[in-house]
């Protein structure tokens, strides 16, 4: 029994308990359905059915800006390089778990559909884990694959051992094993009938997404030569008479093909004295003042919100009155880590559970302005030290400013006209350097490079040394396929290298060697070599 | 590569040619006294004989390894590995008339394990560089290690199945355990190793109980 099985008999919380699992899935149910009154309408957060609407909502025309934003999330990831960290053999494995998943299809096809799940479904990502074993039961055997699975199909039960139902497109209803599914929402939910579902980035700007549906198709309807949805008011024609002229012109049209309306319609009254008329009330129109730029600007920032992106990404500024550039690289520095980041921080935990315990996944997301603005900080630290350590004329000016009255002008030789004396020593300010991160510490220290590092599977961890000799040095995979050494290749020693002791001998000659075989073979020892049937 | 028993009777052979050298110069200290000429006669003879049983010994060792010949790159690492355990034997010789013949007897098996590492670097030429052999420094038992390696060859470049072969009737270190429970085999494919068992603590513990019963009483 795991660790989480045998503490969770400890708790009192209903979530808890393994006498069976909430087959209503948790969810909030007042009544079955929720009756969409339109097609973007989204049923309530925790009733059944919202993750479909909320799939079907943001692929509607209109929603252009909620689906760039995760064009540009998932795009993001599938550019994103990833590293596996472990033993040589074990991350060749390791490797091929991820290039061969989504049954095949790929890490990038993975990880669209999961990235998709997480920014669009409350119930967030779900995995399932192929092995070995009854698919009904645990996992047996090594983890064969990884899949994605669709997420609005599947219901979380609030079951330890059984805490997902998936149901199949052909009807089928299956309980997955914990060992064979993985899955993650975006901000879980604290309440406990919820169990754990999330609240997606789709969900945070649901009622904008609808805005922009219904601003679009009011625009279209306003640019198209049909009326557009209003009430229509017909004086001084009767029905009959103003339906046989309709019909007589469908005719006139159809008869020169006009697929489009180009001739105008006429009406003739039925009393010459009462002149037809028709007023028209348009049902959807926009408030007075409505400007469409600031409306979109608008929905950009709402939905750049909700996703953690900087509006950048998603539209470019407008005017320079809306920010300069160096705001711009403010606004940039905040948004990294927030949306795009709890992608990635999500993507790394679930390959926690199926990746070797010796190996680790992660993402190379710092990018080139992060890796400037640490070396800029590293720079400006060595260089503090460097003048705290040197004694030349430039060290001077650690002391420049300090005023000669001051405490520390003795201390810094300020106002002395002599050269100041090193504030450190060689072996200290090699130490501040290792603790500011200037340096890594095993250059300074390598005998702390030696420390054997790698914990591997199924073995005694005071094996560590045979492990790595067994399972190869330690390695980071990239996803391109390049392989970086993390260790130095230790000597395989043997007899005849490891000792220099030798004495200058004459080669074994063929004779010899036939005399050998001769003595072998009257002990009446065989020198054949083994070889397998297949 | 060899059986066991061709091992086993292999390294019988050579424990008593290692001892006819030693006998024999002891014969002629008892008999003539150390320091006499017949005595320094003997102790040059004993180091001619010793040189000549090690150079035969190895180079039967690495027959055994190789399968019955020997390549150039085989015979190169076999000159190594002699002219290496020479400088000993010389220094195993010049040291004999401060040794008492129980002493020296007991010295002279001391090169058996030297010989058993022959026959396991050799057979391991073709393989690939596997992660540890028999006789490593860095095992417990190291230099006196009784185990050696089987290897299968397998249909196909670069395909070996290697099994890790402890002698049931002697002690080995829990590094040999071990290796011998998960090496069942060590596969090896397409020149990379690609597999062992993975065993549990408790398989550990039963396979050491096994031992224990194997191990004569003696021991």
């Amino acid at each position: 029994m795991t660790n989480v099985s045998e503490a969770a008999k400890r708790s009192v919380q209903t979530r808890a308990d393994d006498d069976g699992f909430m087959l209503s899935g948790g969810l909030y149910v007042p009544s079955n359905y929720f009756r969409a009154q339109s097609d973007t309408d989204v049923a309530p957060y925790g009733y059944r059915g919202r993750d479909k609407m909320l799939r079907e909502v943001w692929r509607q025309s209109g929603a252009t800006v909620v689906a760039s934003a995760i064009a540009v999330m998932v795009q993001k990831v599938q550019a994103t390089r990833f590293i596996i960290e472990g033993p040589e053999r074990t991350t060749s494995k390791a490797q091929k778990l991820v290039d061969e998943s989504d049954l095949g299809n790929g890490w990038d096809s993975e990880v669209a559909k999961e990235v998709t799940d997480f920014l669009t479904t409350d119930n967030g990502i779900v995995r399932e884990i192929l092995g070995g074993g009854d698919p009904t039961g645990p996992l047996d055997g090594p983890i064969l694959g990884i899949a994605h699975m669709d997420s609005a199909r599947c219901e979380r039960t609030g079951d330890l051992d059984y805490p997902i139902i998936y149901y199949d497109v052909n009807g089928g209803i299956h309980k997955m094993h914990r060992t064979r599914v993985v899955f993650r929402a975006d901000l879980p939910s604290p309440d406990e009938k919820l169990l754990g579902r999330g609240f997606c980035a789709l969900s945070r700007c649901i009622a904008e997404v609808q805005y922009a549906i219904n601003w679009a198709r009011a625009r279209n309807e306003m640019l198209d030569d049909m009326p557009p949805l209003s009430f229509m008011a017909v004086n001084n024609i009767k029905k009959e008479s103003f339906q046989k002229q309709v019909d007589e012109y469908e005719r006139d049209r159809e008869a020169e093909r006009q697929k489009v309306m180009r001739a105008v319609m006429m009406f003739f009254s039925n009393d010459s004295g009462k002149p037809v008329s028709i007023d028209i009330t348009p049902v959807r129109q926009l408030w007075e003042s409505f400007k469409e730029s600031e409306s979109f600007s608008v929905i950009v920032d709402i939905v750049a919100m909700a996703f953690g992106l900087d509006r950048q990404e998603l539209a470019p500024l407008a005017t320079s009155a809306m920010g300069s550039g160096q705001q711009s690289g403010v606004l940039d520095r905040k948004s990294k880590g927030k949306g795009i980041g709890a992608v990635y921080s999500t993507l790394e935990h679930m390959w926690r559970p199926i990746m070797p315990k010796s190996c680790k996944f992660y993402f190379d997301y710092q990018d080139d302005d992060e890796d400037r603005r640490k070396a800029e900080i590293r720079q400006l630290k060595a260089n503090i030290v460097v003048s705290l350590y040197s004694s030349s004329a430039s060290a001077s000016s650690v002391t420049t400013g300090v005023d000669a009255q001051s405490p520390l002008a003795g201390l810094l030789g300020a106002g002395t006209g002599a050269a100041p004396e090193p504030l450190i020593t060689r072996d200290e300010a090699r130490e501040l350097l290792v603790r500011e991160g200037v340096v890594p510490d095993d250059i300074i220290n390598p005998q702390i490079g030696d420390e054997p590092t790698v914990q591997l599977d199924d073995l005694a961890p005071e094996q560590t040394d045979m492990q790595r000799k067994m399972y190869g040095l330690r390695v980071k995979r990239l996803s391109d396929g390049k392989i970086i050494q993390l260790e130095i290749v230790p000597k395989m020693p043997s007899l005849h290298t490891k000792s220099t002791n030798r004495v200058p001998i004459d080669p074994i000659t063929p004779d010899e060697i036939a005399a050998a075989r001769k003595r072998l073979l009257d002990l009446g020892i065989s020198l054949e070599v083994e070889r397998a049937n297949s | 590569m060899p059986t066991r028993d061709d091992v086993q009777r292999f390294l019988t052979n050579a424990s008593n040619r290692m001892r006819i050298p030693i006998e024999a110069y002891y014969n002629a200290v008892e008999r003539y006294g150390a320091d006499s000429m017949q005595g320094r006669v003997a102790q040059s003879l004993a180091k001619t004989a010793l040189e000549r049983t090690l150079r035969q010994l190895h180079t039967e060792a690495g027959l055994l390894g190789a399968g019955g010949s020997l390549d150039d790159g085989a015979r190169g690492v076999l000159n190594d590995i002699i002219s290496t355990d020479l400088y000993y034997a010389d220094n195993f010789a010049d040291s004999l008339p401060k040794l008492s013949r129980a002493q020296a007897l007991a010295r002279s098996q001391m090169y058996l394990p030297t010989q058993l590492s022959t026959v396991n670097e050799i057979a391991s030429l073709n393989v690939p560089t596997l992660p540890i052999y028999p006789q490593d420094e860095r095992l417990i038992c190291g230099h006196f290690c009784k185990c050696t390696l089987r290897i299968v060859y397998l249909f196909g470049q670069g395909n070996f199945n290697i099994y890790w072969d402890i002698n049931p009737t002697a002690e080995h270190c829990d590094d040999c355990i071990r290796l011998a429970a998960t090496w069942r085999p060590l596969k090896i494919r397409d020149g990379e190793i690609v597999q062992v068992k993975a065993i549990s603590d408790a398989d550990l513990r039963h396979i050491k109980a096994l031992l224990a019963i194997a191990l004569p009483e003696a021991a």
